[in-house]
């Protein structure tokens, strides 16, 4: 009780200019950017979209009254379990003409048999199997190659959409001919399971929900994610389908903006999936996804920076803003941390708690703005508990992780040796330096 | 012993060994049947196959057991005859070597001659018994026999003789019944497809498209080129002799290092269909019809043998179980009253009113049925007709096994189903007590109420239970 009161009286005493120098890191990088900045771009999306209520209402009619073919590709590997769902969630679609395709990507289990009994009632109309596994990017690969639609919509095995997601995630390709991308909002199916997946369920929230909007708005959206979206049929083809991952969901779309398409993210699309439920599987997928920011934005698609003819100011700020946010503020969060303990060694005691309490009342802030833009209010406001949490996850455990990956991929290209893809398929990436 | 030797013509005298007495059958459909009974033996003459074949048919499908169980062998010995025909001789012998089978001979007459009067009248059991008692008389076990010019493949001799060619597929349903029944003891031999057209097993089984049916198919390896991770049709690739890549332009060099062919790739010649998975249907050679395989009709060729109980129903001609013995109308097999019970429970939980599932077990009966001779037509009668007039239209009677009755009592409350059991018992202990002193008839019963929560399952169990 004494040092709470000790610790009030401490920052009562305090000058605002001191404060500003006890939480630069705070106040000039995490409050700018998460907190006053995405308030005013999700007010003006809020706006717009009220503004822009009759135009959506005419790209979804004009959606309708052509109804193209579009293709959903499922491409998974020993995801027969949770094939069914899927089925299920896609059959329930309000959007009609769809066809759904599940490509298995050399399963071990019963998953064929799972497939072909869906295949058999009718819930899917194509099941593509690869006898060898080939690695992700090949299974979505051979999918497009079978697939007859105008739209490709790609979703991950294991995961299932709200009934009006596709008809969602087809209106912005009629809203502005030039989208060639939309990126669908993802949230968790197993947030329920634990504190692991819960916290995950808030991240999502905050950067799949969020982040996604406000890059969106802005112009910037990097990463259609690998768990649900939309593509031009046409633009596929013109890339070449997917490349070799990991990371093919950002690759993909970097691909796509090169190619000077716009890319939108549709927060009212949604898609539920299963994230991993303990820390080590966690880990083990986070260290995949960051190394491979290194690996595609660093070194594949290095020339975005460079000036030359198909150079463009949105994808430099696209890919500058990402690395900024992630691999500079990474490095910068170390400066502040020697900074305090180097000039304020004895203030320690004051200084990580407040911040604790500043990065908490921001998280609350943003969560509060999650909230407003959800259409499952009610069922999302009992992640609440959790946000206490959100702190150390996000500031230490993920800073962690994230920096780790960077560190390895830079001085080991440590994405090579993942057995998330075939070792005779990273081989030959490596081999060519992709 | 004596000897009749079976010919289209006779040869001149002195040819044949004494003891054997030639008779010439020049049509074989008009066999001198009369003539042909005072012999114990009968010698077939294989040198004219098809006539041989025909006088075997004749023979073997006679309504007399004295007739068509007659043990009868071929001559010569090493006879081109075929397998078919020959599985119904009870071998070939050469005539100086007929005496070493007499013993044979003898056994079987002896059995023939213990075989009382046939009881059944539905065609099918008939067939059934013939053929018991063709194995009883031999101690044979049917076999299965691959025949080419039979449309069913698989055929049994004995059996198929019994019917038109159109109707061959029957035997099957023949031999299904001896086994259900427990006359017969199968074992696997082979497993077989017959078109649910014209059960022909003569089937043209190849791979077909799934959207239109067609046969002409090309098949074509996917190839996957790792390192951009384009995966299409090998002809895609192809470009001359080598394979570029139509993404990335590189050359595929090395299977494994830098490409795999995952999968196979199909496409329809004749409506450009593209799928992994092509169907196998089957085409009849016989009426032509093509199905998928899964709508085939399966059997399983086994050979069998003959149980104890396959003997007993073999001497007394009589198979069947209780229900069907006692010829009363409206008895259905277990299945259907299964699916009785399940209506009654539903609508006993919604009409409130009591209903009566009862049994009548007859423990003794098989032994009651072997020890009363000649008697017997008439006590069955009785025993029949004492149910009948303890049954109305709405009840429904069914036999779980040769002992065993079952009743289902609609609004009827146990009361009422005990009263009607009773009179049965009661009736067949005066009836037996009449007429056979030595005879103690073992008999049980229970009856109990339809319970609105219970499952048929469950009923049944309680039933037995107490
Ligand atoms: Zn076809
Ligand atoms: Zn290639
Ligand atoms: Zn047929």
């Amino acid at each position: 009780m004494e040092t709470l009161v000790n610790f009030f009286l401490f920052w009562k005493t305090v000058g605002l200019d001191r404060i500003v120098r006890f939480f630069w890191y705070f106040f000039f990088l995490e409050l700018t950017r998460y907190v006053l900045f995405d308030f005013a771009v999700i007010t003006w999306y809020l706006l717009q979209k009220r503004r822009n209520r009759e135009k959506y209402f005419q790209a979804r009619q004009k959606l309708y009254a052509e109804s193209p073919k579009v293709s959903v590709i499922a491409p998974g590997k020993n995801e027969g379990e949770n094939l069914y769902k899927l089925a299920r969630s896609l059959n329930e679609q309000t959007y009609r003409n769809l066809e759904i395709i599940i490509i298995d990507d050399g399963s071990d289990d019963q998953t064929p048999l799972i497939a072909q009994s869906l295949l058999k009632a009718g819930l899917i109309d194509r099941f593509l199997r690869n006898e060898v596994r080939g690695g992700k990017a090949s299974a979505a690969n051979l999918g497009l190659r079978f697939a007859t639609g105008k739209f490709i919509v790609h979703v991950d095995a294991d995961s299932s959409l709200d009934r009006d997601a596709i008809e969602r995630i087809l209106i912005p390709f009629y809203l502005d001919p030039c989208v060639g991308a939309v990126g669908g909002n993802v949230k968790v199916r197993n947030w329920r399971t634990n504190v692991i997946t819960a916290l995950q369920a808030i991240e999502y929230l905050k950067t799949i929900s969020v982040a996604r909007l406000v890059s969106s708005m802005l112009g910037i959206y990097r990463v259609v994610p690998g768990a649900y979206g939309a593509f031009r049929r046409d633009l596929l083809d013109q890339v070449g389908g997917w490349d070799i991952g990991p990371g093919l969901d950002g690759d993909i779309t970097i691909k796509i903006r090169k190619a000077h398409c716009k890319i939108v993210f549709e927060p009212t699309s949604v898609c539920y999936t299963r994230v991993p439920e303990s820390l080590r599987a966690l880990t083990r997928q986070r260290l995949r996804w960051y190394r491979s920011l290194v690996r595609f934005r660093i070194r594949k698609h290095r020339d975005i920076f460079l000036p030359h003819a198909n150079f463009r100011w949105s994808n430099w700020i696209s890919f500058a803003e990402n690395l900024f946010y992630n691999v500079v503020l990474d490095i910068t969060w170390l400066v502040y941390i020697v900074d305090i303990l180097a000039h304020f060694p004895t203030l320690i005691g004051y200084i990580l708690p407040m911040n604790y309490f500043l990065y908490l009342f921001s998280n609350v802030f943003q969560f509060f703005a999650v909230l407003i833009l959800s259409e499952r209010r009610h069922e999302e406001w009992k992640l609440s508990v959790y946000l206490p949490l959100i702190v150390p996850y996000i500031g230490l455990y993920l800073r962690f992780v994230r920096t780790i990956a960077y560190l390895q991929e830079i001085f080991f290209r440590s994405s090579y040796k993942d057995l998330w893809n075939p070792r005779k398929t990273s081989a030959q990436a490596k081999a060519h330096g992709l | 012993m004596k000897v009749f030797y079976l010919t289209p013509q006779r040869t001149p005298e002195g040819t044949y060994p004494q003891f054997i007495e030639p008779v010439e059958i020049p049509d074989p459909d008009r066999l001198p049947i009369e003539a042909l009974r005072p012999a114990d033996v009968w010698v077939l003459d294989l040198t004219h196959p098809a006539w041989a074949t025909s006088v075997l048919r004749n023979l073997r499908t006679f309504t007399d057991p004295e007739v068509y169980l007659r043990p009868l062998f071929g001559f010569p010995k090493d006879a081109d005859f075929p397998d078919f025909w020959a599985t119904l001789l009870d071998g070939s012998t050469d005539l100086g070597a007929l005496p070493a089978l007499t013993a044979q001979a003898e056994k079987i007459m002896d059995r023939i001659r213990r075989l009382e009067p046939l009881q059944e009248e539905h065609f099918e059991i008939q067939v059934l018994i013939r053929l018991l008692r063709y194995l009883y008389t031999r101690d044979q076990r049917l076999q299965p026999i691959r025949d080419p010019s039979r449309s069913t493949g698989y055929t049994y001799p004995f059996l198929v003789l019994h019917f038109q060619p159109t109707d061959e597929h029957r035997i099957f349903d023949i031999v299904d019944l001896g086994e259900r029944e427990g006359l017969l003891q199968g074992r696997f031999v082979d497993r077989f497809h017959l078109c649910p057209d014209c059960y022909s097993a003569f089937l043209n089984f190849r791979e077909t498209c799934p959207a239109c049916s067609s046969a002409d198919l090309k098949r074509e390896d996917l190839v996957h080129h790792f390192v951009c991770a384009h995966v299409a049709p090998e002809s895609d690739f192809l470009q001359g002799d080598e394979l570029i890549c139509p993404k990335c332009h590189r050359q595929l060099r090395h299977i494994g290092v830098d490409y795999d062919r995952p999968s196979v790739l199909y496409t329809c010649r004749t409506c450009g269909h593209e799928f992994q998975n092509p169907m196998v249907r089957a085409r009849c050679f016989q009426c032509g019809a093509q199905h998928l395989v899964e709508n085939l009709i399966e059997k399983v060729a086994k050979e069998y043998d003959i149980t104890s109980k396959g003997r007993n129903a073999a001497l007394s001609g009589f198979t069947l179980t209780l229900g069907s013995l006692f010829h009363i109308e409206g008895v259905v097999d277990y299945a259907t009253f299964k699916t009785f019970l399940r209506h009654e429970i539903e609508r006993v939980r919604r009409s409130q009113r009591p209903s009566t599932l009862a049994y009548f077990e007859f423990t003794n009966f098989e032994e009651l049925y072997l020890s009363i001779g000649d008697r017997r037509t008439r006590v069955f009668e009785e025993i029949a007709r004492v149910i009948r007039e303890n049954i109305r239209g709405s009840d429904v009677l069914s036999y779980l096994n040769e002992r065993t009755l079952l009743f289902l009592y609609p609004e009827t409350p146990v009361e009422g189903a005990q009263v009607a059991l009773q009179r049965i018992t009661q009736f067949i202990h005066q009836l037996v007590r009449d007429n056979f002193q030595n005879f103690q008839p073992l008999l049980k019963t229970n009856a109990i109420p339809i319970d609105p929560q219970g499952t048929v399952e469950s009923h049944l169990e309680q039933l037995f239970k107490t």
